[in-house]
């Protein structure tokens, strides 16, 4: 099953994924388990306005912490997902998803990497001819 | 052995001599790594788009491997990760369903869920391979004290890696360390992530990671970073100069693959390792 807001209930709050957080360390205003006890509340509309759950580096220290088993690093996915489908999403993320619609690859191989990777002696990369007409239409056509 | 290897988006244009030192060094353990067509991204980046989506690219990997009945080595810690997820995800019968649906819809096979994903580091960690190593060493690196850094994505999580090692006392990439004769130093910021993953949402935070990690190792005598890890290299490697800037230092620290250090001990050649590649010169 793909993770929803009520895989995060178990939640104690106790701050374990925050105090094991790399980003958190330097950057104050990322508090995982701030973000976690908002969607507790109901109050996921919150949580996606706010641009800290981007900074997240997926590490998934926290989720490896939690007590409570929760995972963290996959609930601040969904989190960006929804972000993303509401249009809220930084400018970063609809050019990521643009290229992979268009190449199924996030670094298209051009002819020129592929000529360096000849002269290195590795073998051609074939680019992916049409994109995935699936992906396509889950991530939506504009 | 035979195996599918994946190479995903970053490694066959960032990290040649990745590449290069693991087709390489593989061959030389017999390891068979057989290229497949049309795989494509991971799904990794696409879970901040849409989790269905990513899913669904990864099983499609998957699919391609294992209708060929083969396992899957892959070289980036992100993709094994994102896969190895997938493969604990999809046994949940309805997901896989749907999955199946879609891979219907492209025409490329079912999932079965009977396909391994490894990293090519945890079977060149295997004891049959480093005592081979031992025995073989041509070149001494007895005097080179190395710090490593194993990364997230190639521990974490622990679920989907099916918890072969510690992940707060990673063992295996030490194991190799150790087998070429090498020293490995112990730093206080070992676990910390390399930052490259929230690059585009906040660079000087990812900076200051690898520059703070690059300073812990300077500090305790490293000659060099071992990493495991297209991105990590990058965050280490590439963005060395303005990450040590971003914490008031400046270093020229060698970043080598483990990959790159097994083929140098047992003497194959700068070409076969691709070390010209390598962005901070290192003459050993």
């Amino acid at each position: 099953m793909l993770l929803s807001p009520n895989d995060a209930q178990s939640c104690l709050k106790c701050g374990k994924c925050t105090s094991g957080c790399d980003i958190n360390r330097l950057d104050p205003s990322f508090i995982p388990h701030r973000l976690i006890h908002l969607v507790t509340m109901g109050m996921v509309a919150d949580s996606i306005s706010e641009y800290s759950i981007w900074k997240c580096s997926t590490c998934f220290t926290c989720s490896e912490r939690c007590p409570q088993r929760i995972k963290v690093t996959e609930i601040l996915w969904m989190l960006k997902e929804k972000a993303f489908k509401e249009g809220k999403s930084p400018d970063f993320v609809s050019k990521q998803s643009e290229i992979i619609k268009t190449h199924a690859k996030l670094f298209p191989i051009s002819d020129k990497d592929n000529a360096r990777r000849q002269k290195a002696g590795l073998p051609v990369i074939e680019e992916y001819p049409d994109g995935l007409a699936n992906l396509r239409q889950i991530l939506g056509d504009k | 052995m035979d195996y599918a290897l994946y190479l995903g988006c970053a490694i066959p244009i960032k990290a040649l001599k990745y590449e290069l030192s693991a087709r390489n060094i593989a061959a030389r353990f017999g390891i068979n790594l057989i290229d497949l067509k049309c795989f494509t991204c991971c799904g990794f980046p696409v879970k901040s788009m849409d989790n269905l989506a990513a899913l669904y690219l990864s099983a499609r990997n998957l699919v391609i491997a294992e209708s060929q009945g083969l396992d899957i080595v892959g070289l980036c810690s992100g993709c094994v990760a994102t896969l190895s997820e997938a493969i604990i995800m999809l046994e949940d019968i309805n997901l896989r369903k749907e999955i199946n649906g879609l891979l219907k819809k492209e025409g490329i096979g079912q999932y079965k869920g009977i396909l391994k994903v490894r990293h090519l580091a945890k079977i060149l960690s295997k004891d049959t391979i480093l005592e081979q190593i031992s025995n073989n060493i041509s070149f001494d690196l007895t005097n080179k004290c190395l710090a490593i850094h194993y990364g997230c994505h190639y521990l974490k999580p622990s679920e989907a890696h099916g918890k072969l090692e510690d992940v707060n006392r990673p063992t295996s990439i030490s194991k190799i360390v150790k087998a070429i004769g090498a020293k490995e130093i112990d730093y206080d910021l070992k676990s910390q992530c390399c930052g490259l993953t929230m690059m585009s949402a906040d660079e000087s935070i990812a900076y200051q990671l690898a520059g703070s990690k690059l300073k812990d190792i300077a500090e305790k005598g490293a000659d060099a970073l071992i990493v495991a890890c297209p991105s990590c290299c990058v965050a280490f490697e590439n963005n060395q100069k303005i990450a040590c800037k971003a914490v008031d230092t400046t270093l020229s620290m060698p970043v080598l693959y483990y990959t790159q250090l097994m083929g140098l001990a047992i003497g194959m050649s700068d070409k076969e390792l691709g070390f010209e590649f390598n962005r901070v010169a290192f003459k050993w």
